[in-house]
Protein backbone atom coordinates (compact mmCIF):
# COMPACT_ATOMS: atom_id res chain seq x y z
CA UNK A 1 0.00 0.00 0.00
CA UNK A 2 1.44 3.32 -0.60
CA UNK A 3 0.64 5.78 1.99
CA UNK A 4 2.28 8.81 0.54
CA UNK A 5 0.09 8.43 -2.75
CA UNK A 6 -3.44 7.44 -0.74
CA UNK A 7 -3.57 10.07 2.00
CA UNK A 8 -4.14 13.33 0.40
CA UNK A 9 -7.22 11.55 -1.37
CA UNK A 10 -8.06 10.57 1.59
CA UNK A 11 -8.00 13.89 3.33
CA UNK A 12 -10.92 15.52 1.30
CA UNK A 13 -14.09 15.22 2.55
CA UNK A 14 -16.88 13.63 1.10
CA UNK A 15 -18.84 16.73 -1.24
CA UNK A 16 -22.52 17.00 -1.86
CA UNK A 17 -24.05 18.02 -5.03
CA UNK A 18 -27.35 21.30 -4.68
CA UNK A 19 -29.62 21.39 -7.26
CA UNK A 20 -32.41 23.29 -6.23
CA UNK A 21 -34.36 22.39 -2.93
CA UNK A 22 -32.60 18.19 -3.71
CA UNK A 23 -29.03 17.15 -2.56
CA UNK A 24 -26.66 14.16 -3.68
CA UNK A 25 -23.58 13.19 -3.01
CA UNK A 26 -21.16 14.08 -5.79
CA UNK A 27 -21.08 10.79 -7.47
CA UNK A 28 -16.89 10.65 -7.54
CA UNK A 29 -17.88 9.98 -3.97
CA UNK A 30 -20.94 7.98 -3.64
CA UNK A 31 -18.73 4.85 -3.40
CA UNK A 32 -16.89 6.42 -0.31
CA UNK A 33 -20.37 7.67 1.27
CA UNK A 34 -21.93 3.96 0.56
CA UNK A 35 -18.96 2.16 1.71
CA UNK A 36 -18.70 4.24 4.53
CA UNK A 37 -22.59 3.71 5.09
CA UNK A 38 -21.48 1.70 8.17
CA UNK A 39 -21.85 4.79 9.75
CA UNK A 40 -25.76 4.96 9.52
CA UNK A 41 -26.46 1.67 10.45
CA UNK A 42 -23.89 1.65 13.46
CA UNK A 43 -26.14 4.76 14.19
CA UNK A 44 -29.85 3.35 14.14
CA UNK A 45 -29.08 0.01 15.39
CA UNK A 46 -31.02 -1.39 12.33
CA UNK A 47 -30.98 -1.12 8.30
CA UNK A 48 -34.45 0.49 7.64
CA UNK A 49 -33.71 2.75 10.23
CA UNK A 50 -30.33 3.92 8.94
CA UNK A 51 -31.71 4.31 5.32
CA UNK A 52 -34.87 6.65 6.55
CA UNK A 53 -32.21 8.49 9.04
CA UNK A 54 -29.95 8.83 5.94
CA UNK A 55 -33.19 10.45 3.76
CA UNK A 56 -34.09 12.89 6.40
CA UNK A 57 -30.12 13.46 7.87
CA UNK A 58 -30.05 14.92 3.86
CA UNK A 59 -32.73 16.43 3.44
CA UNK A 60 -33.41 18.03 7.04
CA UNK A 61 -30.07 18.34 8.31
CA UNK A 62 -27.81 19.12 6.45
CA UNK A 63 -30.14 21.29 4.14
CA UNK A 64 -30.80 23.37 7.30
CA UNK A 65 -26.83 24.01 7.60
CA UNK A 66 -26.26 24.98 3.86
CA UNK A 67 -28.82 27.42 4.05
CA UNK A 68 -27.59 28.78 7.27
CA UNK A 69 -24.21 28.92 5.68
CA UNK A 70 -25.31 30.91 2.80
CA UNK A 71 -26.70 32.87 5.23
CA UNK A 72 -24.06 33.50 7.03
CA UNK A 73 -20.95 33.34 4.17
CA UNK A 74 -19.33 36.94 5.19
CA UNK A 75 -18.40 35.40 8.40
CA UNK A 76 -18.04 31.15 7.20
CA UNK A 77 -15.28 29.69 4.76
CA UNK A 78 -16.65 26.07 4.93
CA UNK A 79 -18.69 23.57 6.98
CA UNK A 80 -18.13 20.05 7.79
CA UNK A 81 -19.88 17.15 8.83
CA UNK A 82 -18.41 13.99 10.42
CA UNK A 83 -19.91 10.97 9.74
CA UNK A 84 -21.96 10.15 12.92
CA UNK A 85 -21.09 6.83 14.54
CA UNK A 86 -23.32 7.46 17.52
CA UNK A 87 -26.38 9.43 18.30
CA UNK A 88 -23.86 12.79 18.80
CA UNK A 89 -23.82 15.28 15.50
CA UNK A 90 -20.90 17.08 15.34
CA UNK A 91 -20.94 20.54 12.92
CA UNK A 92 -17.36 22.28 12.46
CA UNK A 93 -17.78 26.17 11.01
CA UNK A 94 -14.91 26.88 9.58
CA UNK A 95 -14.88 31.11 10.05
CA UNK A 96 -13.21 33.64 7.57
CA UNK A 97 -11.57 35.09 10.13
CA UNK A 98 -8.35 33.31 11.87
CA UNK A 99 -9.36 33.62 15.01
CA UNK A 100 -12.12 32.76 17.32
CA UNK A 101 -15.06 34.81 15.84
CA UNK A 102 -17.33 36.32 18.86
CA UNK A 103 -19.37 38.12 16.32
CA UNK A 104 -20.52 34.40 14.89
CA UNK A 105 -21.37 32.73 18.35
CA UNK A 106 -24.97 33.80 19.25
CA UNK A 107 -25.81 32.68 15.30
CA UNK A 108 -24.20 29.42 15.75
CA UNK A 109 -26.17 28.85 19.13
CA UNK A 110 -29.31 29.85 17.39
CA UNK A 111 -28.77 27.15 14.85
CA UNK A 112 -28.08 24.56 17.13
CA UNK A 113 -31.15 25.65 19.43
CA UNK A 114 -33.38 25.52 16.07
CA UNK A 115 -32.15 21.86 15.06
CA UNK A 116 -32.22 20.70 18.39
CA UNK A 117 -36.08 22.09 18.20
CA UNK A 118 -36.71 20.23 15.36
CA UNK A 119 -35.11 16.94 16.76
CA UNK A 120 -31.44 17.12 16.19
CA UNK A 121 -29.93 17.60 18.86
CA UNK A 122 -25.97 18.80 17.44
CA UNK A 123 -23.03 20.15 18.76
CA UNK A 124 -21.83 23.00 16.67
CA UNK A 125 -18.55 24.94 16.66
CA UNK A 126 -16.36 26.87 14.75
CA UNK A 127 -13.29 26.87 14.17
CA UNK A 128 -10.83 29.76 13.44
CA UNK A 129 -9.70 29.34 9.19
CA UNK A 130 -6.43 27.38 8.94
CA UNK A 131 -4.85 24.62 7.04
CA UNK A 132 -6.66 21.21 6.59
CA UNK A 133 -4.27 19.72 9.12
CA UNK A 134 -5.84 22.17 11.75
CA UNK A 135 -9.12 21.02 11.05
CA UNK A 136 -7.61 17.25 11.92
CA UNK A 137 -6.99 18.31 15.52
CA UNK A 138 -10.78 18.42 15.76
CA UNK A 139 -12.10 15.47 13.29
CA UNK A 140 -10.90 13.55 10.24
CA UNK A 141 -11.86 15.72 7.04
CA UNK A 142 -11.56 12.23 5.07
CA UNK A 143 -14.54 10.69 7.02
CA UNK A 144 -16.93 14.11 7.07
CA UNK A 145 -19.24 15.69 4.55
CA UNK A 146 -18.42 19.01 3.67
CA UNK A 147 -22.16 20.66 3.66
CA UNK A 148 -20.21 24.36 2.31
CA UNK A 149 -17.10 25.98 1.21
CA UNK A 150 -14.62 25.37 -1.86
CA UNK A 151 -13.56 21.70 -1.13
CA UNK A 152 -10.51 21.44 0.48
CA UNK B 1 -22.10 12.55 39.73
CA UNK B 2 -22.65 15.32 42.75
CA UNK B 3 -25.60 17.19 44.47
CA UNK B 4 -26.29 21.13 43.26
CA UNK B 5 -24.05 22.32 46.65
CA UNK B 6 -21.18 20.19 45.83
CA UNK B 7 -20.88 21.65 42.45
CA UNK B 8 -21.38 25.23 43.80
CA UNK B 9 -18.54 24.71 45.91
CA UNK B 10 -16.50 23.27 43.03
CA UNK B 11 -17.87 26.21 41.13
CA UNK B 12 -16.77 29.17 44.11
CA UNK B 13 -13.32 27.46 43.94
CA UNK B 14 -12.52 27.43 39.96
CA UNK B 15 -13.95 30.86 40.39
CA UNK B 16 -11.62 32.08 42.87
CA UNK B 17 -8.75 30.20 40.71
CA UNK B 18 -9.74 31.91 38.01
CA UNK B 19 -9.04 35.49 39.87
CA UNK B 20 -5.72 34.25 39.98
CA UNK B 21 -4.37 34.02 36.40
CA UNK B 22 -2.44 36.45 34.39
CA UNK B 23 -2.69 37.90 31.21
CA UNK B 24 0.07 35.70 30.46
CA UNK B 25 -2.14 32.69 30.13
CA UNK B 26 -4.88 33.36 27.79
CA UNK B 27 -5.63 29.84 26.59
CA UNK B 28 -5.77 28.80 30.41
CA UNK B 29 -8.19 31.76 31.49
CA UNK B 30 -10.18 30.59 28.73
CA UNK B 31 -10.40 27.19 30.39
CA UNK B 32 -10.62 27.81 33.61
CA UNK B 33 -13.77 30.12 32.84
CA UNK B 34 -15.50 27.08 30.67
CA UNK B 35 -14.88 24.96 33.84
CA UNK B 36 -16.24 27.34 36.28
CA UNK B 37 -19.28 27.71 34.02
CA UNK B 38 -19.46 23.81 33.77
CA UNK B 39 -19.87 23.75 37.46
CA UNK B 40 -22.44 26.30 37.52
CA UNK B 41 -24.62 24.54 34.71
CA UNK B 42 -24.07 21.01 36.79
CA UNK B 43 -25.59 22.60 39.59
CA UNK B 44 -28.51 23.62 37.99
CA UNK B 45 -29.00 20.70 36.17
CA UNK B 46 -28.49 18.59 39.15
CA UNK B 47 -31.30 20.37 40.84
CA UNK B 48 -33.28 18.84 37.84
CA UNK B 49 -32.41 15.29 38.61
CA UNK B 50 -29.82 15.19 35.59
CA UNK B 51 -26.11 14.52 36.10
CA UNK B 52 -23.65 14.81 32.17
CA UNK B 53 -22.61 11.87 30.81
CA UNK B 54 -20.40 14.44 28.21
CA UNK B 55 -20.09 17.57 27.14
CA UNK B 56 -22.75 16.68 24.00
CA UNK B 57 -24.93 15.47 27.09
CA UNK B 58 -24.92 18.20 28.79
CA UNK B 59 -25.21 20.70 26.16
CA UNK B 60 -28.60 18.83 25.44
CA UNK B 61 -29.82 18.48 28.80
CA UNK B 62 -28.95 22.63 29.32
CA UNK B 63 -31.46 22.54 26.00
CA UNK B 64 -34.14 20.67 27.50
CA UNK B 65 -34.11 21.83 31.04
CA UNK B 66 -33.74 25.62 30.73
CA UNK B 67 -34.17 26.71 26.94
CA UNK B 68 -33.18 30.06 27.78
CA UNK B 69 -31.43 31.36 24.73
CA UNK B 70 -28.95 33.85 26.28
CA UNK B 71 -27.60 31.19 28.60
CA UNK B 72 -27.42 28.38 25.89
CA UNK B 73 -25.36 30.87 23.82
CA UNK B 74 -23.51 31.76 26.76
CA UNK B 75 -22.04 28.43 27.47
CA UNK B 76 -21.98 27.37 23.54
CA UNK B 77 -19.56 30.55 22.97
CA UNK B 78 -17.64 29.28 26.30
CA UNK B 79 -17.30 25.43 25.08
CA UNK B 80 -16.57 26.85 22.20
CA UNK B 81 -14.07 29.18 22.65
CA UNK B 82 -11.97 27.50 25.33
CA UNK B 83 -12.11 24.08 22.97
CA UNK B 84 -10.34 26.58 20.33
CA UNK B 85 -8.03 28.00 23.06
CA UNK B 86 -7.08 24.65 23.87
CA UNK B 87 -6.27 23.08 21.07
CA UNK B 88 -5.07 25.67 18.69
CA UNK B 89 -1.75 27.23 18.70
CA UNK B 90 -1.46 30.19 20.51
CA UNK B 91 -1.29 32.61 17.60
CA UNK B 92 -5.12 31.56 17.12
CA UNK B 93 -6.19 31.74 20.78
CA UNK B 94 -9.03 34.54 21.49
CA UNK B 95 -6.68 37.52 22.53
CA UNK B 96 -6.80 38.11 26.15
CA UNK B 97 -8.49 40.87 25.87
CA UNK B 98 -11.70 39.25 24.02
CA UNK B 99 -11.43 36.05 26.64
CA UNK B 100 -11.80 39.01 29.65
CA UNK B 101 -14.62 40.92 27.94
CA UNK B 102 -16.49 38.54 25.72
CA UNK B 103 -15.89 35.57 28.07
CA UNK B 104 -15.33 35.92 31.68
CA UNK B 105 -17.40 39.73 32.11
CA UNK B 106 -20.09 38.55 29.67
CA UNK B 107 -20.94 35.08 29.66
CA UNK B 108 -19.55 33.62 32.56
CA UNK B 109 -21.21 36.46 34.45
CA UNK B 110 -24.30 35.87 32.76
CA UNK B 111 -23.88 32.15 33.61
CA UNK B 112 -23.43 33.21 37.46
CA UNK B 113 -26.32 35.51 37.81
CA UNK B 114 -28.55 32.83 35.89
CA UNK B 115 -27.35 30.02 38.27
CA UNK B 116 -27.92 32.48 41.58
CA UNK B 117 -30.84 33.56 40.58
CA UNK B 118 -31.96 29.74 40.44
CA UNK B 119 -30.80 29.10 43.76
CA UNK B 120 -32.42 31.81 45.24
Amino acid sequence: MNHAQETPTRLRAIQLRWDGPTVVVHPEDESRFVKEGAWAVSACQSKLAAERFVQQFTSEFLTSIRIWCQEHAKSVAACYVPLPTNSNLNVFVVTQSAQYDFGLSEAVAELEFSLFEKNWPSDINQIPAGSMEDLQTFFDPAASIQVYGNPG
Amino acid sequence: MGTPAEHRLKADRHARFLATISDEFPDWLATVAFYTAVEWIEMMLAGRGHHSKSHFDRKSALKKHFPNRALNEAYNTLFNASLDARYLSIERCPAVDQIRSELIARRLDHITKYAASYIS
